[in-house]
C-alpha cells in the first residue's frame, strides 16, 4: 500500500513538471490581447467605454462602500449624510477609516489609460486628427484619475508611462511626488485634454468628454488645490510626508491655483455652448418645477450638463429610488426613508424676504433658535394652519430638494408629524403610536393610523420613517420605478459636471483670491447670483466668502460635493466637533381649536455627538509594506 | 510524518521570548510636582523606537487622562523614548533600557497651568472659576468647561461644552469664569444625574493639546425651569423725569408690566426716544454674560421699516455715540403688536465712541426714523441681569 502511494506521488510529480512546459505561452480563450483590442477605432471605443466605467465618477452609485455600489446593500448612507446635509434614519455615521478610498482601482485605471496613450500613435488605421482627439480624451481621463488620487492622498506616485512587467520589481516602484507636483500634473493633463477634444458631442458620443468637460475638471481641481494652499495651515501636520512635501501646499501657491480655476471656468462661461437650464423663471413655482425636472432627467438640459454619466439597463443602474423615497411612496422597496435631511441644511436656504443670509426656521414668538432640548410648555410657539406654511418664503431649491411635511409627492400627501400636544397640555412627541379623540375627531400621533400612510417619527418603524422632519426628492423619479423592490433599478442619469458648479467655482476663486483683472469681480457677482435667479430670487447679493459657500451648499446639495468642500477648506473638524445634529418636529397642537401645527427645533432622536478626526484630511495609503511609500501623517 | 517535521521546524522562526518588559511612569510638572492631565483622544502620546532594527516603525503610547502611562507588553531592549503629541514643552529624546518594571517619569513644563480651579453648582448653573499661568510667550487660544457622563471628559469627549475664545496673553491674577447652564441643556444633562466637569485650556503653540484641571463629579440636582433673574432694575418707569422724545412722554396706567405706570410716547412717524439718568446706574453685570432687558409696547409694527438702520443705545457719556453700546433694530428686534419683552445681550452689542463704563450708565436711546404712520410706544421695567 505504502509503495503504491509513493508511486502515485512520483507520477503526480512528473505530470506536474511536464505540464509546466508551455503554460505561460498559452493564449487564454476568453480574453483578447491589447494588440487585437486596440487595432482599430471600434476597439478603441470599446476600450474607452470601459475606461469611462472605471473613471472616478462620484455618481449615484458612489458612497462610503466604494464606487459602483448600485446593487450593493449600502444600508442607504448617502455621502451627503456624512457631511451634515442629512442623516441616515438608522445610523449615526460620519467618517470611515479609508475616507472613500480609491487607490488600487485608481492605479489599475491609470495603467489602462497609459496603455491607451501608448497604443494610439501605433494604430495605423486612425487618421492623425482622430489620434490627437483620442489622445486628448485619454489625457482627460488621466487627469480625472489623478485629481481623484490627489484629493484623497495628497502627493502620489506619478506613473505617466505604461510600465512593462519585469521581475525586477523594485524598478517598477515609483516614489510619491510632492502634492504640488501632483496637482501640477493634473493641471497639465487637463491642458493636454483641452487641446484636441471636440467642442460638442452628439449621438452615441454624447457622453464622452468635450473640451468643456476638461475645463470643468481643471476648474474643480484647481479650486481644490488652491483651497489646500490657502487653508491647509488651519490644520498643521508633521512627519516625513510633510517634511518631504508629499502633503500640503505652500500658502503662496494659493492665488496661482485660484487663477487657474478662474481661467478654466471663464473658458466655459464664454464658450457660447453652456449655460444654466431655465435661467430666468417667471415665478418661484416655475423655478421649483424647473429644478425638479433638471435633476430628474439631465438630458433635458444639454446646456447645463457638461459631462453626463448614464445608466442603461434597469437592474444594473443605481438605487436612489430604492433607499430614499419617503415611506409612503416606497414603490415596493422594503427599505425606503433612509435620507433624512437635517434642520441645519433646511436653515441654510435663504428666505426670499431676506436675501443674503441663512434663514433659520423660527418656531417661537421670541424668535430664539438655540434651544434644542425639546418641547417646553412655557414657550410661546408660533401656530400654523398647515405643516408647510412655515417654509413658504424659503428658496425654491429647498422645495425641490427636500420633501417638506404635508407636501405632495408622487400623488400623495407626505405626512410627517412627530406627535401632538393634548388639550390638557401633555405632549406626546416621538413616542409610541397613539391616538386621541377631541371634540369627536380622532387625531393620530403620526398623522395617520396605519404606518404605511405616514413617513415620519415612528420608532417602531424607525428605519423607514424620517427622524429629522424632512424627507428627500432631488433626483428621484416622479413616477413609479418598475422593479424598485430590488436594488439597481433606477436609471436617471448623473451630471458629473454642470454649469452651476463652474459658476460657483469662479465666484469662489475670485472672492478667495481678490483677483480683479478683466472685471472679474463683477463677473463673479453675476455668477454667484445666476444660480439664485434661476431659483426665483430677484435681489442680488454681494460677493462674500460666506455667500458663496451658502450658495454652493444649497445649489449642489446631495451632489456629493460637500464632503470635498469641507475637506479642501479644512472646515470638517470645525463643523463636526462633538456636533449633535438637529431636527424640526412638526407637532399638532390640540390645545387650540381648531388644532394647529407648532414646530420644535431639537436634537435628532438617537443622534450622538460626532467629531471629525483631523488626520482624515488625508487618507491612508494602502500596502505601505510592499510598495515602500511614505505613509500620510498619523496613520 | 513529513508534515509533522515541517511543522515542527517552522516553529523555530517564531521562537522569540514573550514580551515581558514593562514601561510605566508619569508626566509631571517639574515646578509643582503635580501630574499633567491630558486627553485619551487627541491627548499626550509618547513615541518609543526600538533599537536594532532598520527600518523600524515607532510605537506610540497614549497617556491616560490623569497623566500616567503604562505599556506592560514590550520586548526587552534599548529604546529611544520621547513625548510626541503633548501639552507641555518638549524635552530631549533619551535612550533607555526597558526591562522588567522599568519606570520613567517625565519632568516637564506644561504650556499652561490651571490654578485655583473651583467648580460649583449654583442653582441651574455649574460655574467654573480659575486663573491661568502661561509658561511660553504664546497667547491662550481658548478655554472651556466640559461635561460628560464618563471620567474621560475633555474637549474631544463631552456632551456639553461652554467655551470662550481668548486669543490673548493672560496674567496670573486674572480670574476667569466659564459656566454651563444646565437648564439650557436638559436634553443632554438629566435631572439628579451626576456628571464629570472639567476645565480645559488650549495654548496657541502649534500642535498644542489641551491642558486641564482634574475633573469633578457633580450631581446637577433637580433642574428648575428657568426663572428670570432678579438683576438690577434701573428704571421702573414710574416717573417721566429724564425721558424725552416723540410726542410725550406721559405716564400711562393702562396695563403696565411692572408697578402702576409705563412711560408712553406717540409718534406721527419716525421717533427718537431717550432717557438721561441723573444718577449713573451700576449695571452690576459683565460684558460677557450681561443682558439689558425692558418691556416695550408698540401699537402697530407694520408701519415701521425694520430694515432701516435704527438702534437701541446705552452710554456712560450722558450723550449718544460716545462710550456707547448699541444694537441694530433689524438684527436684534422681533416685535409683535402689543407688549414685548426686549432681551439684548451685551456680548452681541457693538461699541462706538470708546468703551462703555458698565458701572456708570447714564443714557438710553431708541430710534427709528423710517416709520410710515402714527404709532404708540410704551416702555417699562428696565433692568440688567446676567444670564449664562
Amino acid at each position: 500500500m505504502k509503495r503504491y502511494i509513493f508511486l502515485l506521488i512520483i507520477a503526480a510529480f512528473l505530470i506536474t513538471i511536464n505540464s509546466c512546459r508551455n503554460v505561460l505561452d498559452l493564449k487564454p480563450l476568453d480574453k483578447i490581447s491589447s494588440e487585437t483590442m486596440l487595432a482599430n477605432e471600434d476597439g478603441v471605443r470599446v476600450f474607452l467605454g470601459n475606461l469611462y466605467y472605471q473613471a472616478p465618477f462620484e455618481d449615484f452609485t458612489y458612497n462610503r462602500v466604494g464606487f459602483h455600489t448600485g446593487s450593493v446593500n449600502t444600508v442607504g448612507i448617502h455621502p451627503d449624510a456624512q457631511t451634515g446635509n442629512a442623516v441616515n434614519s438608522e445610523y449615526n455615521h460620519l467618517v470611515d477609516g479609508t475616507n472613500f478610498g480609491w487607490w488600487d482601482a485608481g492605479y489599475k485605471f491609470n495603467r489602462d489609460v497609459n496603455l491607451l496613450l501608448k497604443t494610439i500613435p501605433t494604430i495605423s488605421t486612425l487618421k492623425d486628427d482622430l489620434k490627437n482627439e483620442l489622445l486628448s480624451e485619454a489625457h482627460f481621463l488621466r487627469a480625472f484619475g489623478y485629481y481623484a488620487l490627489a484629493k484623497r492622498y495628497g502627493g502620489v506616485p506619478i506613473i505617466s508611462e505604461y510600465q512593462e512587467y519585469t521581475s525586477e520589481v523594485d524598478s517598477l516602484k515609483v516614489p510619491r511626488s510632492t502634492e504640488k507636483d501632483t496637482w501640477d500634473f493634473v493641471m497639465m493633463e487637463c491642458d493636454q485634454a483641452v487641446k484636441y477634444l471636440p467642442s460638442t458631442r452628439s449621438g452615441s458620443n454624447a457622453r464622452r468628454a468635450t473640451k468643456w468637460a476638461a475645463y470643468a475638471l481643471k476648474s474643480r481641481a484647481a479650486l481644490h488645490a488652491a483651497s489646500i494652499a490657502k487653508y491647509g495651515n488651519k490644520v498643521p501636520f508633521s512627519g516625513d510626508a510633510v517634511s518631504q512635501g508629499l502633503v500640503g501646499l505652500d500658502v503662496s501657491q494659493a492665488n496661482h491655483y485660484y487663477e487657474l480655476c478662474i481661467e478654466a471656468s471663464k473658458a466655459i462661461m464664454t464658450d457660447g455652448i453652456h449655460g444654466l437650464y431655465m435661467a430666468n423663471p417667471n415665478s418661484v413655482d416655475e423655478a421649483r418645477n424647473n429644478l425638479l425636472a433638471l435633476f430628474q432627467d439631465p438630458n433635458v438640459a444639454p446646456e447645463e450638463a457638461i459631462l453626463v454619466y448614464g445608466y442603461g439597463k434597469p437592474g444594473t443602474g443605481h438605487s436612489m429610488d430604492f433607499w430614499f423615497n419617503p415611506n409612503q411612496t416606497a414603490d415596493g422597496s422594503p427599505h425606503p426613508g433612509r435620507m433624512n435631511p437635517t434642520l441645519d441644511l433646511v436653515d441654510t436656504y435663504e428666505n426670499y424676504t431676506a436675501p443674503g443670509e441663512s434663514a433659520p426656521i423660527i418656531t417661537t414668538a421670541d424668535g430664539k433658535i438655540g434651544d434644542y432640548n425639546g418641547f417646553d410648555s412655557n414657550k410661546n410657539y408660533l401656530h400654523f394652519d398647515t405643516p408647510y406654511d412655515i417654509f413658504k418664503d424659503k428658496d425654491a431649491r429647498l422645495w425641490s430638494t427636500v420633501i417638506l411635511p404635508g407636501t405632495e409627492w408622487k400623488g400623495q400627501t407626505i405626512r410627517i408629524q412627530a406627535g401632538y400636544v393634548k388639550p390638557d397640555g401633555t405632549a406626546v412627541i416621538e413616542a409610541d403610536r397613539a391616538s386621541i379623540v377631541v371634540e369627536g375627531v380622532t387625531y393620530h400621533t403620526f398623522g395617520a393610523d396605519a404606518w404605511k400612510e405616514y413617513s415620519g417619527f415612528d420608532q417602531q418603524h424607525l428605519a423607514e420613517t424620517t427622524r429629522t422632519g424632512f424627507s428627500f426628492k432631488k433626483f428621484l423619479s416622479p413616477i413609479t420605478v418598475p422593479g424598485n423592490n430590488a436594488l439597481g433599478f433606477s436609471t436617471q442619469d448623473w451630471m458629473e459636471f454642470r454649469y452651476a458648479e463652474v459658476l460657483l467655482n469662479y465666484a469662489e476663486a475670485v472672492v478667495e483670491s481678490g483677483y480683479t483683472d478683466n472685471g472679474a469681480e463683477q463677473i463673479a457677482i453675476d455668477a454667484l447670483n445666476a444660480t439664485r435667479h434661476r431659483a426665483g430670487h430677484v435681489t442680488n447679493i454681494q460677493l462674500s466668502i460666506e455667500n458663496v459657500q451658502r450658495e454652493r451648499r444649497v445649489e449642489l446639495s446631495f451632489e456629493n460635493k460637500r464632503w470635498w468642500d469641507l475637506i479642501r477648506r479644512r472646515e470638517f473638524h470645525e463643523e463636526f466637533n462633538n456636533k449633535i445634529q438637529t431636527s424640526l418636529c412638526p407637532v399638532l397642537d390640540l390645545r387650540v381649536s381648531p388644532p394647529k401645527y407648532i414646530f420644535i427645533r431639537k436634537y435628532i432622536i438617537r443622534e450622538v455627538p460626532l467629531s471629525f478626526p483631523t488626520y482624515m484630511y488625508y487618507s491612508p495609503i494602502p500596502g505601505i509594506g510592499s510598495n515602500g511609500l511614505i505613509q500620510n501623517p498619523n496613520y | 510524518m513529513f508534515i509533522l517535521m515541517i511543522s515542527v521546524n517552522s516553529c523555530k522562526l517564531d521562537n522569540y521570548d514573550y514580551p515581558d518588559a514593562q514601561l510605566t511612569g508619569s508626566i509631571i510638572d517639574s515646578e509643582t510636582n503635580e501630574l499633567i492631565q491630558s486627553d485619551l483622544i487627541n491627548g499626550t502620546t509618547i513615541k518609543i523606537t526600538e533599537h536594532g532594527y532598520d527600518p523600524v516603525s515607532p510605537q506610540y503610547l497614549r497617556v491616560k487622562i490623569d497623566g500616567t502611562y503604562a505599556n506592560t507588553l514590550l520586548f526587552p531592549n534599548t529604546y529611544t523614548v520621547q513625548p510626541d503629541l503633548r501639552n507641555f514643552i518638549q524635552i530631549d529624546a533619551q535612550d533607555i533600557n526597558i526591562g522588567k518594571d522599568t519606570k520613567l517619569d517625565f519632568m516637564v513644563t506644561p504650556y499652561i497651568r490651571v490654578k485655583g480651579a473651583t467648580i460649583v453648582k449654583e442653582g441651574n448653573n455649574i460655574i467654573a472659576t480659575f486663573r491661568l499661568q502661561g509658561t511660553t510667550p504664546d497667547v491662550v487660544s481658548k478655554m472651556g468647561l466640559y461635561a460628560n457622563s464618563e471620567p474621560i471628559v475633555g474637549e474631544p469627549v463631552r456632551l456639553v461644552a461652554a467655551e470662550k475664545v481668548l486669543n490673548r496673553l493672560v496674567t496670573e491674577d486674572e480670574i476667569f469664569k466659564v459656566v454651563i447652564n444646565v437648564a439650557k441643556n436638559t436634553a443632554l444633562l438629566k435631572s439628579n444625574q451626576s456628571y464629570y466637569f472639567r476645565i480645559g485650556v488650549l495654548s496657541s503653540v502649534p500642535g498644542a493639546k489641551f491642558n486641564y484641571a482634574p475633573a469633578q463629579l457633580i450631581n446637577v440636582g433637580v433642574v428648575t425651569p428657568e426663572v428670570e433673574p432678579e438683576g438690577t432694575t434701573f428704571d421702573k418707569c414710574e416717573s417721566i423725569i429724564g425721558w424725552a422724545g416723540a410726542e410725550g412722554p406721559v405716564l400711562d396706567p393702562e396695563n403696565p408690566q411692572e408697578g402702576n405706570y409705563s412711560v408712553k410716547f406717540h409718534a406721527g412717524g419716525g421717533f427718537i426716544i431717550q432717557k438721561k439718568f441723573d444718577q449713573p446706574v451700576d449695571a452690576k453685570v459683565g460684558l460677557e454674560y450681561g443682558v439689558l432687558q425692558f418691556n416695550m409696547y408698540i401699537s402697530d409694527v407694520s408701519v415701521v421699516n425694520w430694515n432701516w438702520p435704527g438702534q437701541i443705545e446705552i452710554t456712560s457719556s450722558g450723550n449718544p455715540d460716545s462710550q456707547e453700546l448699541h444694537w441694530n433694530f433689524n438684527s436684534q428686534l422681533r416685535l409683535a403688536n402689543g407688549w414685548n419683552k426686549v432681551v439684548l445681550k451685551l456680548s452681541e452689542a457693538e461699541v462706538s465712541g470708546g468703551n462703555l463704563n458698565l458701572k456708570a450708565i447714564n443714557f438710553f436711546r431708541i430710534y427709528n426714523l423710517d416709520v410710515k404712520g402714527p404709532v404708540d410706544i410704551k416702555i417699562d421695567n428696565m433692568k440688567f441681569y446676567e444670564e449664562y
